[in-house]
C-alpha cells in the first residue's frame, strides 16, 4: 500500500508541474507559434511571475532566516495580505504577476522587438539572464541565493501538507482551462489572424494597413503575462524559489522542447507537449539498473527530443487550421 | 483638369552606388489608369516602394490627397488609401484565401485584443460582413472554389489574383499593382483588365500598373510613364508614348545591351 | 508609452533640423567613445583581462557562427562539442601518454609538450562525431527543409544527451588537466605619470589568445583563397545557386562541420588549460558569451564573431571595474542589445534577405 501511495502522490506532483509548464508553454505558443517572435528567455517571465507572485504574498520577514530581504516582506504587510486573508489574494496575486510581466515584456519589447528573428532570441535571452542575475545578486531584494523559503500555500490546512498537491491541482487545472479558451479565443479572432498574418509575411500585414510593431508588442506582452502566471503557480506548488530555479535549462529550453515536441501554433499540441516531455523526464528516475543513473536519464532525455524531432517534425499534434 | 491625386517631386533613391531612382517627377490624375513601364531596371518597383515608404526617401517629395506621403510608416500610409500588390507575392502561406482576404479591411473591432475577448458578438456580426465581401472579391477573381485552400497551395497565377484580391479589400482610393499579369492566363487577364476599368468608373479607384506586356498596357490605360535608368524619360498617353523616339531607344538600348 | 526611436527622431528633426540631428548624433557618438576609450585606459589591467578572455571566446565563436552561417543552424550543441573535445584531451594525458611525458613544462607555460598530442587527437575526434551527428541527424532534417527553430531544438538534444553521457563516463567532479604552477607575467604600466596599474597576465592566456588568433586567420584564409572555402562560402550564399553551379553542397556541409567541430574541440581543450581546471558544465556555461559575441560580430562571419568575441570580453571584464562580477552576463547583452539598435545586424553582418 505504501507503495501505491507513492505512486499516487508522484502522479499529483507530476500533474501540478507539468500543468503549469503547460501554461507556460500556451504562452511560448503565443510568441512564436502564431506571431514567429523568437523569445529564448522564458526564464525572465518565469521567474518575474514566480518573484512578483512570493513577494506579495510573503509574511514579514524572520530576521533569523532573511538577512537581507527586506522590501518585499514590508510590501506584503503593507499591502495587507494578512487582513484579507491569503486565499482571496490568490487570484489577485496571478493577475499582478501576469501584470508585471506584461509590462516588462511591452517595455523591452518597445525596443528590441523590432530586430530579426536571430537577433531577438539573443536579446531574450540576455534579458532572462539579467533578470536571474538581479535576484541572485540583490539581497535585498528577495534573499539572493537562498531564495524565499515558506510561501504560503492557498488553501492551506485542508488535508494533511502530505497530499497538498491534490488540493492546489484543481486550481491549476482551472486556471490552465481559463487560459487556454482565453488563448483560443484571440486566436481565433480578427486579432489573431493579424498575429498570424505577421508570422506568414511581414511587409504584407504592414502594406495591409496593420501596425506589425504594435501588434507584435500585444503578442509578446500577452505571451510574457502567460508565462508570468505559470510563475506564481510555480512558486505556490514548490513553496519555495531560488535564482537556480530559474537557470535557461530547466526554465527555458526544456519548455522549447515541449513545445516543438507538441507541435507549435496549435494550443491543444503546446499543451500535451508540456504533459507528455514531463511525463517522460520526471518518470525516468524509475527506470530500473544502470538506467537508472541520473546523467545516463540525461542523455536518454536528449535522444529522445532529438528522435521525436527527426520522426514528427511538425509535433505530435501539428498545426491544424480548423476555422468556420 | 483635376487636382493629381499623387504627386512624386524629384524623388531620390540609391543602393550603395547605384541610383535606383534618380529625380524623378510625375503626376497621377485621380481615376485614371496609369502604366509604368521601362526595361528591367528601371526602377519601377523601387518607384512602388518609396510611394509606400517600404524603402525610404533620400531626397523629394511625395504628396497623395494633398498630403506629405513619405516619412511615415507603411501601415499608415495603406491606411490613407494606397493599397500595392507585390511583384513576388506576398500571400499569407499558412492562412486560407478566404482568411488572406478578410484580414484586410481596416478598423476591425475585433483586431483590439479587449474586444475580440469580451464583444464576440460584435465581432461576428462584423465578421460576417467582411467575409461578405470577401465572398465577392474571389468571385470577381474567379477564385470562388479555392476559398478554403491554403495559400501556400496556390499556383503562382493565382497568388497574383490574390494580391489584386488583398488590394481590393482595402477599399483604396490608389492601387499600386506590380506586374499582376505574369503567370495569369491572358483569357482570365483581360477579364481583370476589364474589371479595373469597371472599379475606376464605379468606385473612382486610381490605378498605376507595373507590367512587362506592353500591348496590355497600351491597351488598357489611360496614360502611360516610361522610365529608364531611374528617370521617367517619357510620359503621355499611349499614343505619345509610342510614337517616341526616346523610349524606343531604351527598349531597343534594353534589349541590345 | 510606446519608446519609438523614429518618434523620437522626428521630435529632435522638428526641432534643430536634420542637419541639427545629424550633429547631435556625431556628438552623442562620440561622447559614448570618448567615455568607452575613456573606461579603457583606466581599467588598463581589466582591459587586457577582456582581450584575454575575449580571445577564448573568439576560437569558440569562430566555429559556431560558420556553423550558423553555412548550415542555417544555431547550434546549441557547441559547448558540449567543447566540452567534447576537452574530455578527449584528459584521456589522451591520462590514459594514453606515459605520466612522465606530462611532467616538463614547456617555457613559461603551465603545459607540456603533450598538449601537442592531445589537441589534435581531441580536434579530430569531435570533427568526426560531428560529421557523423550530421548524418544521422541534421541530414535529414535539412533534406525535408526544416526550419530554423526545429533545428535549433534538434540541436538541444544532442547537446543534452552529449552531456549525459560525458557526465556518466566521466563523472561530474571537477578535472584538471597535468600542469605545473607557473608565475603570471606582472607589469606596472604608468597612466600619464596619474596612476600605476599592475597589469597581471596568466602566461597560458598568451598562449590561447595567439592560438585564437592563428586559427582565426586559417578559417579566414582558407574561406577566402581555397577552392573548397569559396565553395562553401557560395552555398552558404545561395545554396541553389550553388548546386547549379556544380558545387557539392553535402560536402561543403560535411566540410563545415569538420570545421566547426575541429574549432570547438580546439576551443575546448584550450579552453580548460587557461581555466586550469574542466568541467562538464563548462561547455554549456560559455555557450552564452558565445552566442553573444557570434549574434555582436554579425551572424555568419566567422571573422566578425572573433571581434564581437574581443567586444564580449572586454566589455564584460571592464564592467566588473563598476558592477559584481556575476553581473557579467547581464553586461554584455546589454551592451549587445545598444550594438544592435545602432547596427542591426551586428558589426560586420550584411543583411540576409
Amino acid at each position: 500500500m505504501v507503495e501505491l501511495e507513492g505512486i499516487i502522490l508522484h502522479i499529483g506532483s507530476f500533474l501540478v508541474i507539468a500543468g503549469i509548464y503547460a501554461i507556460i508553454n500556451v504562452g511560448l505558443n503565443v510568441h512564436y507559434g502564431h506571431t514567429g517572435l523568437f523569445n529564448i528567455g522564458i526564464a525572465a517571465f518565469f521567474a518575474l511571475g514566480a518573484y512578483t507572485a512570493s513577494i506579495l504574498v510573503m509574511p514579514p520577514p524572520n530576521p533569523d532566516l532573511y538577512q537581507q530581504y527586506e522590501w518585499g516582506g514590508n510590501l506584503a504587510f503593507t499591502l495587507g495580505s494578512e487582513r484579507i486573508g491569503f486565499d482571496l489574494w490568490f487570484p489577485l496575486v496571478l493577475i499582478a504577476a501576469a501584470a508585471v510581466c506584461a509590462a516588462v515584456a511591452y517595455l523591452v519589447g518597445s525596443i528590441t522587438i523590432r530586430l530579426r528573428g536571430d537577433y531577438l532570441a539573443i536579446t531574450t535571452l540576455g534579458l532572462g539572464e539579467a533578470v536571474r542575475l538581479v535576484f541572485t545578486n540583490e539581497g535585498w531584494l528577495a534573499d539572493g541565493t537562498r531564495g524565499l523559503n515558506g510561501i504560503p500555500r492557498v488553501l492551506d490546512g485542508l488535508v494533511d501538507p502530505h497530499w497538498y498537491d491534490f488540493v492546489f491541482l484543481p486550481l491549476v487545472l482551472i486556471v490552465l482551462v481559463v487560459v487556454y479558451f482565453l488563448s483560443q479565443r484571440l486566436a481565433a479572432s480578427p486579432w489573431g489572424r493579424v498575429i498570424l498574418a505577421i508570422r506568414e509575411n511581414e511587409d504584407t500585414a504592414e502594406m495591409v494597413g496593420k501596425n506589425v510593431f504594435q501588434f507584435k508588442l500585444q503578442a509578446f506582452a500577452y505571451g510574457a503575462a502567460l508565462m508570468g502566471i505559470g510563475g506564481a503557480l510555480y512558486a505556490f506548488a514548490k513553496h519555495s524559489i531560488t535564482p537556480q530555479a530559474f537557470e535557461p535549462f530547466f526554465a527555458t529550453f526544456i519548455i522549447w522542447a515541449m513545445l516543438i515536441l507538441g507541435g507549435s501554433g496549435n494550443h491543444r499540441g503546446a499543451i500535451l507537449g508540456a504533459f507528455v516531455l514531463w511525463a517522460v523526464i520526471s518518470s525516468s528516475q524509475f527506470l530500473p539498473g544502470f538506467l537508472g543513473d541520473p546523467n545516463l536519464r540525461l542523455a536518454v532525455i536528449g535522444l529522445i527530443i532529438v528522435v521525436v524531432l527527426l520522426v514528427r517534425p511538425a509535433g505530435i499534434v501539428p498545426e491544424t487550421r480548423t476555422r468556420t | 483638369m483635376t487636382e493629381p491625386i499623387l504627386k512624386v517631386e524629384d524623388a531620390v533613391c540609391a543602393f550603395g552606388g547605384l541610383r535606383a531612382v534618380d529625380n524623378c517627377s510625375f503626376e497621377i490624375e485621380a481615376g485614371t489608369i496609369t502604366g509604368l513601364i521601362g526595361p528591367n531596371g528601371a526602377g519601377k518597383s523601387t518607384m512602388f516602394n518609396l510611394i509606400t515608404d517600404m524603402v525610404p526617401l533620400q531626397s523629394g517629395r511625395i504628396f497623395f490627397d494633398g498630403h506629405r506621403l513619405d516619412g511615415i510608416p507603411p501601415h499608415s500610409v495603406a491606411r490613407r488609401g494606397v493599397a500595392r500588390t507585390f511583384q513576388i507575392p506576398g500571400e499569407l502561406g499558412r492562412m486560407t484565401v478566404l482568411e488572406n482576404l478578410a484580414v484586410v479591411p481596416e478598423g476591425q473591432i475585433g483586431e483590439a485584443m479587449f474586444t475580440s475577448v469580451f464583444a464576440p458578438g460584435l465581432v461576428r456580426r462584423q465578421e460576417e460582413r467582411i467575409r461578405e465581401q470577401a465572398r465577392e472579391v474571389l468571385g470577381l477573381l474567379q477564385l470562388t472554389h479555392l476559398e478554403e485552400e491554403l495559400a501556400a497551395n496556390l499556383s503562382t497565377g493565382q497568388k497574383k489574383l490574390l494580391e489584386i484580391g488583398r488590394a481590393l479589400m482595402a477599399s483604396p482610393k490608389l492601387v499600386l499593382l506590380d506586374e499582376p499579369a505574369a503567370g495569369v492566363n491572358p483569357t482570365l487577364m483581360r477579364n481583370i483588365a476589364q474589371t479595373i476599368r469597371d472599379l475606376r468608373d464605379e468606385r473612382g479607384i486610381t490605378w498605376v500598373i507595373v507590367e512587362h506586356d506592353v500591348p496590355l498596357i497600351m491597351e488598357m490605360c489611360d496614360r502611360v510613364i516610361v522610365m529608364a535608368e531611374g528617370k521617367v524619360i517619357a510620359n503621355g498617353t499611349p499614343e505619345e508614348v509610342r510614337s517616341d523616339a526616346r523610349v524606343l531607344d531604351a527598349y531597343l538600348g534594353g534589349v541590345a545591351a | 508609452m510606446v519608446i519609438n526611436t523614429n518618434a523620437i527622431r522626428d521630435v529632435i528633426v522638428s526641432v534643430v533640423g536634420e542637419r541639427g540631428f545629424m550633429v547631435i548624433e556625431r556628438a552623442a557618438l562620440f561622447a559614448v567613445g570618448g567615455l568607452a576609450l575613456w573606461a579603457l585606459i583606466w581599467q588598463l589591467d581589466l582591459t587586457v583581462n577582456g582581450l584575454l578572455v575575449g580571445s577564448v571566446y573568439a576560437l569558440g565563436a569562430v566555429g559556431l557562427s560558420l556553423v550558423y552561417g553555412n548550415l542555417h543552424l544555431p547550434n546549441i550543441a557547441h559547448g558540449d562539442y567543447m566540452t567534447l573535445g576537452a574530455f578527449i584531451a584528459l584521456f589522451v594525458f591520462g590514459s594514453l601518454v606515459p605520466e612522465v611525458w606530462n611532467e616538463n613544462s614547456v617555457g613559461p607555460f603551465t603545459f607540456s609538450y603533450t598538449l601537442f598530442i592531445a589537441l589534435p587527437i581531441g580536434v579530430l575526434f569531435v570533427a568526426v562525431f560531428a560529421v557523423v551527428v550530421d548524418q544521422l541527424v541534421y541530414r535529414t532534417m535539412r533534406r525535408r527543409g526544416a526550419l530554423p527553430g526545429v533545428m535549433a531544438l534538434t540541436s538541444l538534444g544532442v547537446a543534452i544527451a552529449l552531456r549525459g553521457f560525458i557526465q556518466y563516463i566521466w563523472g561530474t567532479e571537477v578535472e584538471h588537466f597535468p600542469r605545473e604552477s607557473k608565475k603570471f607575467l606582472i607589469y606596472t604600466v604608468d597612466l600619464f605619470h596619474l596612476q600605476d596599474v599592475l597589469v597581471r597576465i596568466p602566461p597560458d592566456m598568451i598562449f590561447v589568445s595567439i592560438a585564437a588568433i592563428v586559427l582565426t586567420l586559417a578559417t579566414y584564409l582558407f574561406l577566402n583563397m581555397t577552392r573548397w572555402g569559396k565553395a562553401m562560402r557560395a552555398a552558404a550564399d545561395n545554396e541553389d545557386l550553388a548546386r547549379v553551379t556544380g558545387i557539392d553542397v553535402e560536402r561543403t556541409n560535411l566540410l563545415t562541420w569538420v570545421i566547426g567541430g575541429g574549432m570547438a574541440a580546439a576551443a575546448g581543450i584550450l579552453f580548460a588549460t587557461g581555466q586550469g581546471q574542466l568541467l562538464t558544465i563548462s561547455g554549456w556555461k560559455i555557450l552564452i558569451p558565445l552566442f553573444a559575441a557570434v549574434v555582436a560580430g554579425g551572424i555568419g562571419n566567422p571573422y566578425g564573431a572573433f571581434a564581437g568575441a574581443i567586444f564580449v570580453g572586454v566589455v564584460g571584464e571592464v564592467s566588473t571595474a563598476w558592477l559584481e562580477p556575476s553581473y557579467k552576463p547581464a553586461v554584455f547583452f546589454a551592451a549587445i542589445i545598444v550594438l544592435l539598435l545602432v547596427r542591426p545586424n551586428g558589426l560586420f553582418g550584411q543583411s540576409r534577405s
